[in-house]
């Protein structure tokens, strides 16, 4: 494996020179300090005692003496591990069933000359500049006796336009000749998409797959408005109860009048890595298809 | 099956090394007059039919939840009030429409801010994950890539609340750094709260957060080069930076193009959010954009046709900027979003 | 991409209006209202509910001033019931609200839930979402038209007295006048807090009632004595005295962590309390005044003086409210509610003390307070033709009203003894399953006027008691209250808004404090003079 990319890296770049390496190492090292380090602080500050969060008067940056508490605030009632089924579950499904309609979409418009072809693909980039009001996609919704339905936080959202057009242009780059063969042997469409498109395209799937996913996880909104029953809540939504950051401490009733939470700060930074956490573990499954060069497996070692 | 397919798209190979200039799909550029043109529409729906069987369930999302939703924009045109509903609401002509034209120095003031922000991101912003993809890419180790990316990816998943705390713990003018440096008797600095660095700091911000994530299309679009180009390249003497120039890039640079032309679709949406929470330390004038303008001229009253008016304007200036874009890419030879 | 855009159109939809419990002098959201600019129909005071106290444990500090606030060092031994029947018939109910609480465990998996349904003798389903986004909840919920039995409305809508007649019950029979005392726990609402529920002289919901007292000045008492300063000034030039006192920038400390907070605490030593003043029929707005101009220049004096946290104006309320806990700053400012959270954030804090100043006047004597916030939000219910269903929704709503010291209080509040609490001494104490399963936002649906109760720390409520004490024969009910303005929904917020920005400008040291005036000008041309009109119309009809 090591001497594989070896060869691939020098073949990009050719053997580099000690100081393009140095300062290649300095950049992407800065760069990752500056990431892990707030990190350490978010880390640091969701096991922080609200002693600590006070004296360092918001992040801690290294934690002394750290606690559980805020997790434990955020975990029990056992809320927070339902919803992180529900999340999953809305997060799968629906990043499977994205996938397979932005395939099938974008192969389709990626072929110019199909029927319609332009109409269509020009319908699709639109709507990623005029977006339905919150009232009528409720109406929609409703009409469609989806409210309280789980399918309500897939359908509306299945197809990204993004995606699409992201996925249509790395169809049409595909080399053509490959497809043409294939057709004179007598496959159809449905054969060359899943023979021939499908298998060269795993990296641009692979993303496309992450943005979905990311996008069904991050998202809460729709929830909030087509989910009634709070039991049905996804993670995201369930967490944004907890917290009340957003609210400026004002006249309004902020009083959490004999319950003693763990600090806000703790639970605040808890609940982020609470959310990111299956996105971490996802992530490198995702990650090697399209880091992977497509023929990597081809090149001799 | 996927050995055939891997010979058969190694075969491929150096047919590739013309890129995106090569046709455009897999047919090929219809020529014009094009050969379709006398079959009826009958016809070709019917030879196109598993393509269309394949759109159909992407279209159909696309028209019940979209386009269907979107006839409510009409309200753009009302007094819309939630419990009279779009059949009983007044119409009010073009009154919604008042917020963005009627001139008011500081709606051209948050439109210049926007337009600003706009070209300071697309000119330093927009290129850095692409930049940063490459020199992930020619990292030699593929541990070390992967490690690096991963790391660098994590601050999207921050909420910009928890961005804008951070970065004012870090650098404000009693942060970290100025504490340290007050209490070792240096020269202090002020970045937060100065209006005149108001958009270097966001675009700071937006560059922490969002750089890592924007380099997975990239590596994705980098992935597609074929090794055995470069090996050929290699043998034909070509240097490292004529292999990047003409072998790299061009895998690239149609998916670039094609992602600026769809951020340009978006030049008047800057982040509303990582705004609002920092504009009342620099105040409006060096902050003000135009989403913060509309939501606090018109939509915090609760006035539903506003916001509909104002996504109107702004569609129909990104279709403008969008289609212009894609002319243009056009005529630079670039294959665009959609061809001609 | 598709986030964003949703996430701005959830904005959007918070655009809302005013908060029914909005706002100091410097807030920017309309007052609530009730009656109508309309003319000869009879007076929102014919159509009041009769006031009638109900108490069922006597507070060991009787509150003796009107909207003083009765304090209680533990809760009874031995609580009383405060009603004698069973309120439901054995139906389902919805209801929809918001919260400010995390999210609770479902039905089945809560034994408080199951507990109070078994009390309230109903089927009590509860759809609710955070209190951030639930403009947004509450303008699609009346769009599609399904509504629950009950739902809060907490802000004042555009056109509400045309919303709420076609879209709610009237409850004006069953609540106006001697009719309440049916629901004798409803009855004991105050008359403020029930005029946020009255359009066009009709009674359309239950108001949830909050105290008026308005913005705390909260104080770390400990560290000003610490650092030798007044814990008590007198007039101004004290109150500067003493900021200075506070201020050491070399050792990051500093008095004050939040200008606009900080200048409603300055309006009020100016006398400026309420955004309105009522004067024989005829309205004033207080910001036009020299007194509020004078307060903006004393502030800016202070933080030109240096006695602010130089990131003060950066940062959210979250990090201030740290500021105060670790000694960078002295005070912080807020609503009364949150004081309970700052003595769980001090605990771990050795000596800490969290008091809250009431300003004196700005030359001495007294201040002036506004009083404002009357409610959460009301309760309206769907329409049915069913006067008994309306009754039995009332007196659930009345069971949950019960008063502190009954045993319908401690079920509503702490849950079920030795599951969700646990009693030291007399004082219930949460369980951690029931600090879990009391989210339930029963307090948004309906309670009882608050009361000072900080359970195993009486001192915690001597002090405020003491503020209240002090604090609230200073307040003047917001005249605007109880009447509804089409202005202050629609182009309200927008203007108030500017003004708003005018305002910082000049706390930031961009603008000079001359510029107030003209920007006060152009709020009262964009609407201040027609809110003054509909205010005086609306004022005239009721009185």
């Amino acid at each position: 494996m090591s001497d594989i990319t070896v060869t691939r890296s020098n073949l990009v770049f050719g053997r580099p020179s000690l100081i393009a390496r140095g300062g290649r190492a300095v950049v992407l090292g800065a760069a990752c300090l500056a990431v892990i380090l707030p990190f350490i602080a978010v880390i640091s500050t969701s096991l922080a005692s609200q002693e600590e969060i006070s004296r360092a008067g918001g992040f801690v940056f290294w934690v002394t003496d750290p606690t559980f508490d805020a997790y434990r605030a955020v975990l029990s009632g056992g809320v927070v591990t339902r919803s992180v089924i529900v999340s999953l579950g809305i997060a799968g499904v629906g990043t499977a069933l994205s996938v397979l309609c932005t395939i099938g979409l974008a192969y389709a418009l990626s072929r110019t000359s199909m029927y319609a072809q332009k109409p269509m693909l020009l319908a699709v980039l639109f709507t990623l500049l005029f977006s339905p009001g919150m009232i009528p996609m409720y109406l929609v919704v409703k009409q469609l006796g989806l409210i309280d339905s789980y399918w309500a936080l897939i359908l509306p959202v299945l197809i990204n336009a993004f995606n699409v057009i992201v996925m249509r242009e790395f169809f049409l780059d595909l080399p053509a000749e490959l497809m043409e063969s294939a057709k004179i042997d007598g496959a159809g469409e449905f054969l060359v998409l899943t023979r021939i498109v499908l298998p060269l395209s795993k990296a641009v799937i692979a993303v496309i797959a992450l943005f979905y996913a990311v996008a069904y996880w991050n998202s809460f909104f729709n929830a909030l408005l087509y989910i009634n029953s709070p039991e049905k809540w996804p993670l995201q939504l369930v967490l944004r109860t907890y917290v009340v950051n957003e609210t400026p401490m004002g006249v309004d009733d902020l009083a959490m009048e004999g319950s003693s939470l763990p600090p806000q700060v703790a639970i605040q930074m808890a609940i982020l890595l609470i959310s990111v956490l299956p996105m971490l573990i996802v992530y490198p499954f995702i990650q090697k298809h399209f880091t992977k060069g497509l023929l990597i497996g081809g090149v001799k070692g | 099956m996927t050995e055939t397919i891997k010979d058969r798209a190694k075969a491929s190979g150096p047919n590739r090394t013309r890129g995106p200039r090569s046709p455009g799909s897999a047919t090929g550029k219809p020529k014009r007059p094009s050969p379709n043109a006398n079959r009826t529409a009958l016809a070709r729906i019917k030879r196109d039919r598993m393509l269309l069987l394949l759109a159909l369930p992407g279209m159909a999302v696309v028209a019940i939840f979209h386009y269907f939703p979107l006839l409510g924009n009409v309200i753009a045109f009302q007094n819309f009030q939630p419990f009279l509903g779009i059949s009983q609401s007044e119409w009010v002509g073009l009154d919604n429409f008042d917020v963005i034209f009627n001139g008011d120095p500081r709606f051209l003031n948050a439109l210049a801010n926007t337009l600003i922000i706009t070209l300071i991101q697309v000119l330093f912003v927009f290129p850095l994950p692409l930049a940063l993809a490459l020199l992930l890419n020619s990292v030699l180790s593929e541990r070390v890539k992967r490690g690096v990316q991963s790391v660098l990816y994590l601050p999207h998943f921050l909420s910009w609340v928890i961005v804008v705390a951070l970065f004012q713990q870090v650098l404000g003018n009693a942060g970290m750094l100025n504490t340290f440096f007050r209490e070792h008797d240096m020269a202090t600095f002020s970045i937060i709260g100065v209006p005149e660095l108001f958009k270097l700091l966001i675009t700071s911000q937006v560059i922490w957060k969002d750089t890592g994530w924007g380099t997975i299309i990239f590596l994705a679009a980098l992935s597609r080069v074929d090794m055995n180009l470069y090996e050929a390249a290699a043998m034909d003497g070509a240097g490292a930076w004529r292999r990047t120039w003409h072998i790299t890039l061009p895998a690239v640079r149609s998916v670039f193009i094609l992602l600026l032309i769809l951020r340009l679709g978006d030049a008047l949406t800057v982040g509303f959010e990582q705004i609002v929470l920092q504009q009342g330390a620099v105040g409006k004038a060096a902050s003000e954009v135009l989403d913060t303008y509309v939501y606090n001229n018109g939509i915090v009253g609760g006035n539903w046709g506003t916001s509909a008016a104002v996504g109107l304007v702004k569609g129909v200036v990104g279709v403008v900027l969008v289609l212009g874009a894609n002319k243009l890419a056009h005529v630079f030879g670039e294959r665009g979003v959609y061809s001609r | 991409m598709k986030i964003d855009r949703r996430s701005f159109l959830g904005l959007t939809a918070l655009a809302g209006v005013g908060a029914l419990s909005a706002c100091g002098p410097d807030g920017s959201a309309p007052p609530q209202g009730g009656g109508t600019s309309g003319g000869a129909t009879p007076d929102a005071s014919t159509v009041l509910p009769t006031y009638q106290a109900f108490e069922v444990a006597a507070p060991d500090l009787p509150s003796d001033a009107e909207f003083s606030l009765p304090g209680y060092y533990t809760y009874p031994a031995s609580p009383t019931a405060a009603t004698t029947e069973t309120p439901g018939a054995g139906s389902s109910i919805t209801a929809m609200t918001y919260t400010y609480d995390p999210i609770a465990p479902e039905l089945s998996n809560n034994q408080h839930w199951q507990n109070i349904n078994s009390l309230l003798g109903v089927d009590l389903g509860i759809t609710y979402s955070p209190s951030a986004d639930y403009d947004a909840k509450f303008a699609t919920t009346i769009a599609g038209g399904d509504l629950p039995d009950m739902i809060n409305i907490r802000t004042v809508q555009q056109q509400m007295p045309a919303m709420l007649a076609a879209t709610f019950a009237d409850l004006t029979e069953h609540l106006s006048g001697d009719a309440v005392l049916d629901y004798p726990a409803l009855a004991a609402i105050p008359e403020g807090t029930w005029r946020t529920a009255i359009f066009d002289n009709a009674i359309w919901g239950v108001p949830i009632p909050r105290s008026p007292i308005g913005g705390v000045l909260y104080t770390r008492n400990d560290l000003l004595i610490e650092r030798g300063a007044n814990t008590e000034p007198a007039n101004y030039e004290e109150f500067v005295e003493m900021a200075t006192t506070l201020t050491d920038a070399s050792k990051s400390q500093w008095a004050f962590g939040d200008p606009g907070g900080l200048l409603s605490h300055v309006a009020q030593m100016n006398g400026v309390g309420n955004q309105w003043v009522e004067e024989n029929g005829e309205f004033s707005y207080a910001q036009a005044s020299p007194a509020y101009e004078q307060a903006l220049a004393d502030t800016v004096a202070m933080i030109e003086a240096g006695l602010f946290h130089p990131d003060s104006a950066a940062v959210q309320n979250t990090e201030r409210n740290e500021w105060v806990n670790n000694g960078t700053t002295c005070f912080a400012y807020g609503g009364y509610a949150g004081w309970s959270k700052f003595f769980v954030a001090g605990a771990g804090i050795e000596g800490f003390q969290m008091t809250g100043q009431v300003a004196p006047g700005r030359d001495g004597g007294d201040s002036v307070r506004g009083g404002s916030g009357f409610s959460a939000g009301f309760m309206a219910f769907k329409p049915t033709d069913d006067p008994e269903r309306i009754a039995e929704l009332l007196r659930i709503l009345n069971w949950l009203a019960s008063p502190f010291g009954s045993t319908e209080f401690l079920a509503r509040k702490f849950g079920v003894e030795g599951v969700n609490y646990t009693l030291e001494g007399s004082d219930p104490v949460l369980t951690s399953l029931g600090a879990a399963e009391t989210t339930l936002p029963l307090r948004y649906l309906s309670e009882p006027p608050s009361v000072l109760y900080e359970p195993g720390n009486p001192d915690a409520v001597d002090q405020q008691f003491e503020f209240m004490a002090k604090a609230s024969p200073l307040i003047v009910p917001d005249p605007t209250t109880g009447l509804y303005s089409e202005t202050a929904v629609t182009a309200g917020a927008t203007a108030a808004t500017a003004l708003g920005d005018a305002r910082n400008e000049i706390l930031a040291g961009r603008q000079p404090v001359s510029s107030w005036s003209t920007a006060v000008e152009d709020y009262m041309l964009e609407v201040g003079n027609s809110l003054k009109d509909e205010y005086e119309a609306a004022f005239a009809a009721q009185a």
